[in-house]
């Protein structure tokens, strides 16, 4: 069977499933949604919460991104990790990365909001938000790029997909922090991220969500 | 707040455990002490302390993460890949409703009675999704498993 993954064609929530199915080497085809196109399926009751993204597979559908993502690191022997202690580590970083992905939707605009909060907010978050959180990052990589043996669990995935979001508004905003950029770098030259973000999937370019606070 | 729904699954599994509670006073201390020590990971709470199987101390953060892990370890994590699947996404559904009331509870808010309305817009739309779970019986898959937990903690919270 052949699975399925429908999200919208922006880079969003969406994004940490798909670097998780490319890069875990997945079969699978996109069936990209549009605000014309989704009412309707919103309305059929096929997506458990009335959202995407959804993985239509051999588990049924399966909704929220972390669960997708859960999903592919039970398929694929050791995407959840290699042994209990990384299956920890992988469980403990997928939701870090959406304490990240909380703590920037919550500032920064996106292409449907254009101000969430003052300007001063925003780049606090910046200066001071993001600096104190990386430097946990840094600490917990140990002086290495990865976190696990294999350095792709879907954790690893999860949080680097929000890093990605993250550095497509402020490029340099790893520059302190060397380890977690090397671990960002490294998962950034991997093949099936690649193939993703220069736009080779069936999802095409993914725009992104996230703007420029202005 | 998060460090319920752990409690409550230590105390389900039958694992004698010591908690250390943190007040405003005592946490600027035990966050430095625990991030020096390595206990708090990402200078959060909940945290929890065990000894692996080779007497080693081992320390987890992140509430779900834990969850999970003590779901593994007592064959609380449903029977097959579909039933991990369908409590991963409650577990997800459960952590976005969580959030409407945090952002209710926890933030700075400007008029309680906007906020109040807005949460119970939130709480009408997201019950239904949880009742369409329990359609079927009274565990979110076939049997007892952390995902009732979490769910049961949401709805207490609420």
């Amino acid at each position: 069977m052949v699975m399925t993954f429908s999200y919208f064609g922006i880079m969003a929530k969406g994004f940490g499933p798909l670097m998780c199915l490319e890069n875990h080497g997945l079969e699978w085809e996109g069936k990209a949604y549009t605000m014309d196109t989704w009412p309707e399926m919103k309305k059929s009751g096929v997506c458990p919460f009335g959202q995407l993204p959804i993985l239509e597979c051999d588990a049924g559908v399966v909704a929220q991104s972390a669960a997708i993502m859960q999903y592919v690191g039970r398929k694929v022997a050791g995407a959840g990790g290699a042994c209990e202690k990384e299956i920890a580590v992988s469980d403990m970083l997928m939701g870090l990365s959406e304490d990240f992905w909380n703590a920037y939707s919550k500032v920064q605009p996106t292409l449907f909001v254009a101000k969430k909060v003052p300007l001063e907010e925003v780049a606090a978050f910046w200066a001071t938000t993001i600096p104190e959180k990386l430097a946990y990052v840094e600490s917990f990589l140990k002086g290495k790029d990865a976190f696990t043996s294999s350095g792709i669990t879907v954790g690893e995935l999860a949080l680097w997909s929000v890093f990605h979001m993250m550095a497509r508004i402020t490029p340099e905003f790893l520059d302190k922090t060397p380890n977690t950029k090397a671990f960002y770098t490294r998962i950034l030259n991997l093949p099936g991220t690649q193939k993703l973000i220069t736009g080779k999937t069936s999802f095409g370019e993914l725009p992104s969500y996230f703007i420029k606070a202005e | 707040g998060l460090g319920q729904a752990p409690r409550l699954m230590l105390s389900e599994v039958g694992l004698n455990f010591e908690e250390v509670r943190h007040t405003r006073e005592t946490w600027s201390k035990a966050k430095q002490e625990g991030v020096e020590s390595g206990l708090l990971s990402f200078g959060q709470v909940p945290a929890m302390e065990y000894w692996d199987g080779e007497g080693k101390k081992v320390s987890m953060v992140q509430s779900v993460a834990i969850m999970q892990f003590l779901a593994r370890e007592h064959g609380l994590y449903g029977s097959d890949n579909a039933e991990k699947a369908r409590i991963d996404v409650l577990v997800g559904g459960v952590g976005d409703l969580r959030k409407r009331y945090g952002a209710m509870a926890y933030s700075k808010i400007d008029k309680l009675e906007d906020a109040l309305a807005t949460y119970k817009e939130e709480l009408v739309k997201w019950l239904p999704f949880f009742e369409t779970y329990l359609s079927k019986g009274e565990h979110v898959v076939s049997s007892f498993s952390f995902a009732d937990v979490m769910l049961f903690d949401l709805i207490d919270t609420c």
